[in-house]
């Protein structure tokens, strides 16, 4: 049952003990004036000088009894002790009726009359009431018919009048009893009726308020939703301010440090802009820290605006299905150029046929550059591994070093914001402590995750993973286009001179579409149809890097390959075998410094494998490309 | 080979400066672009060295935009601090070239000035 319930029950069952209260109330005046009216009837006929037979003592004590009786009910009555004063009504006016009988001799009219009151206080009685009700009826008949009896009237006379006055009572008792419970019964349904009406009343009025507040809060509602609008757009323009600001102090930052690195590099690499005048060799130190110090403040700028991106959700992923092993190739290839002489092996280990994955390549590429460049850091001596695997729904990919490791107390905070495992790393080993923290938020957005377990002097490993689901979403963000504009081969090659590509391509169309794509690259190329003359060419012009179409007219690629290895000259020059298989010869596969292009060709994917056959050395990455590489030159 | 160089910042432009005339090439550099627009009309360059924040204005971009509207084909290679995505972007719509960020190396500018001489 609900509180609500409970409550209503309640008020059902004080509302009927008030009604029947005042139903017992009415009956009792009922009852108390007819006793009044017949004792008056019947003090009137004891007036009557001829049917004087009596004692007048019983008269007087018959005006007493009754009085006294009337009295005593009412008092009773007003302590609401309906009950005792309706039952001593009824046995003070019995008494007194007796007096009075046995004072006028027995006349049927009397007890007719007598039974009257006697039957309405049968309305006032409860059930329980019964035997005593009855105790009074017997004692009314009896007492004044054994009264006259010892006066000397004749049996006759008396026991007929008062036997009727016996049976009447009851059954006028009775039969009234019955119409009590009908009126309480009436009493009660009626009451009850009454209120489930109000109840429903209620709950009317209580619906009536509901709608007022349905009415209310949907009024509210739109105010809100007008505020949420205007929040809304509030929040964009706040988010583009933010944007512009974040463009704007790039901009304001690179402007001052161009002018620090320029200059600084100039005067060390450029004597001819100088009149040919070679720098003081006491300064050089000095310029040269100048020059790595302006790196430095580059590599925390493009970090820390990396960072801010993130915060301010104003980095975007621009996905696309990417090749994880072409990334892998170029990454080891840049890793190499961070060695700077330090005896570590480069290993990488993943197998050829890792599934591609939907993610922004650049940034994959700059965790794991940033993982690979960190661990060349803090290993001196041993290996670097690069692996990869399937690993469910995810490919896992890690950096494995033998490095000095990380202590224990310090794995938790190894991804917060400027912390090195050692706070004195740093002058040690450089670098701004902020890129495993981006690279852990960049794989956060691509719904992976970037982990790490280490052991000290034993080295650590990093993990990085990649889900697989992705590949299926659709391109629905804006690829932007890998033009010349923002193909890093140009801005990262190393030096002045442009790299001579060799092309060995029969098909005029491809050869065509790749000559185009490498010289907007900046790259000098040189083109050839056949096989023989792809050969003579390498001899001749050792170029920087081979383009091979495995079927060409007159050669196998494959073998022109093998021919390439075997020449002293042409061994170590890189060598981009371009083919529509996948069926890479067992010899072959084992070779250094081999990349695929698939076909069909994809600009994009000629450009940049070309600039990661070219082992670049970053010098000036831009910002969106590869911060990570900046801070360790 | 003729080189018209704009570029607000006058440490950068005596920089980019002091590079173009030791290689033997000609420059020319302005401040502004009511500056370039004069260059342009008297003095036919081959190549444009472009910063494309001018004064705190994006006045480089309009300049390539109406540049390429009137038919001018010739190389045009921003040189900005601008480097968002979002910006290159818009380097590759109005029709720039090639973007150098700053900060470069000489060696860089060196190996765009070399790609671009139309002369050579």
């Amino acid at each position: 049952m609900t509180e609500k319930q409970v409550e209503i029950s309640i008020n059902i069952r004080d509302d009927m003990r008030d009604e029947r209260a005042s139903y017992l109330g009415s009956i009792y005046f009922i009852t108390i004036l007819v006793g009044v009216v017949i004792f008056a009837i019947l003090a009137q006929m004891n007036s009557n000088p001829g049917r004087q037979d009596g004692s007048n003592a019983s008269i007087i004590w018959g005006y007493a009894v009754f009085g006294i009786t009337v009295v005593l009910s009412f008092i009773l009555k007003k302590l609401e002790r309906t009950d005792a004063a309706s039952q001593a009504y009824m046995t003070g006016f019995s008494v007194a009726i007796g007096l009075q009988l046995w004072y006028i001799g027995p006349n049927p009219l009397f007890y007719f009359l007598l039974v009257i009151p006697v039957g309405l206080s049968a309305l006032l009685l409860e059930p329980e009431d019964i035997p005593w009700q009855t105790g009074i009826i017997i004692t009314s008949a009896v007492i004044p018919a054994v009264l006259r009896i010892s006066k000397g009237d004749p049996l006759t006379a008396v026991i007929p009048p008062a036997g009727l006055y016996g049976v009447l009572g009851f059954i006028s008792y009775f039969k009234m009893l019955d119409l009590r419970d009908r009126i309480l019964f009436t009493i009660e349904s009626q009451s009850k009726d009454s209120l489930r009406a109000e109840h429903f009343y209620d709950q009317s009025e209580e619906l009536q308020k509901a709608l007022l507040q349905v009415q209310h809060y949907s009024s509210r509602l739109e105010i809100l939703n007008k505020q949420l609008a205007e929040a809304q757009q509030k929040a964009e323009s706040a988010s583009k301010a933010k944007s512009t600001f974040l463009s704007n102090m790039s901009h304001e930052l690179r402007t001052p440090l161009n002018v620090i690195i320029g200059y600084s590099s100039s005067m060390l690499n450029m004597p001819q802009m100088f009149e040919n005048k070679r720098i003081n060799p006491a300064h050089r130190p000095y310029l040269e820290l100048i020059e790595e110090n302006g790196h430095y403040l580059l590599g925390l700028i493009n970090d820390t605006l990396d960072l801010s991106k993130i915060e301010a959700g104003k980095l975007d992923l621009h996905r696309e299905i990417v090749s994880l092993s072409d990334i892998f190739r170029g990454v080891m290839a840049t890793a190499t150029g961070l060695l700077k002489g330090k005896p570590i092996q480069l290993r990488s280990n993943y197998p050829d046929d890792l599934p591609e994955v939907w993610a922004d390549p650049m940034r994959v590429r700059q965790i794991i550059l940033n993982l690979m460049s960190n661990a060349v850091k803090f290993t001196e001596s041993g290996n670097v591994t690069l692996s990869a695997q399937l690993a469910g729904e995810f490919i896992e990919i890690s950096v494995t070093d033998t490095g000095i490791g990380i202590p224990e107390k310090a794995l938790a905070a190894i991804f917060d914001r400027f912390e090195q495992a050692e706070k004195d790393t740093d002058r040690k080993f450089g670098g701004t402590g902020l890129g495993l923290d981006i690279s852990k938020q960049l794989s956060l957005m691509h719904g992976g995750d970037l982990t790490v377990s280490s052991e000290v002097g034993r080295g650590s490993t990093f993990t990085f993973t990649l889900p697989l689901a992705g590949i299926n979403a659709q391109a629905d963000d804006a690829q932007f286009p890998t033009s010349k504009l923002v193909d890093e081969s140009s801005l990262m090659l190393d030096d002045g001179e442009p790299q001579i590509v060799l092309l060995a391509e029969d098909d005029i169309h491809a050869r065509r579409l790749l000559r185009q794509v490498l010289e907007d690259a900046g790259h000098v190329v040189v083109d050839t149809a056949t096989g023989s003359e792809a050969l003579e060419l390498a001899e001749g012009l050792l170029p920087a890097v081979i383009i091979l179409d495995v079927h060409l007219p007159d050669a196998n690629g494959w073998q022109l390959l093998k021919q390439l290895r075997s020449s002293g000259d042409t061994q170590n020059i890189p060598v981009i075998m371009c083919t529509a298989d996948n069926d890479v010869p067992i010899d072959v596969q084992n070779m250094t410094s081999v990349y695929y292009l698939p076909k069909p060709i994809i600009p994009e994917a000629v450009t940049g494998l070309v600039m990661e056959t070219l082992s670049p050395k970053a010098v000036i990455p831009n910002i969106e490309s590869s911060p990570e590489m900046e801070k360790l030159l | 080979m003729k080189i018209l160089h704009i570029e607000d910042d006058m440490n950068s432009a005596r920089l980019v400066e002091m590079y173009v005339t030791s290689t033997h090439h000609e420059i020319v550099t302005v401040y502004n672009v009511h500056e370039a627009i004069s260059v342009m009309e008297s003095d036919r360059p081959d190549l444009i060295l472009l910063d494309l924040v001018l004064n705190g204005q994006r006045d480089g971009f309009s300049l390539v935009r109406d540049l390429r509207q009137q038919g001018f084909d010739l190389p045009i290679i921003a040189v900005t601090a601008l480097s968002t995505r979002q910006d290159l972007r818009e380097c590759n719509d109005v029709g720039i070239d090639h973007v150098l960020v700053k900060p470069f190396t000489i060696k860089q500018l060196a190996q765009v000035i070399q790609t671009y001489n139309v002369t050579a």
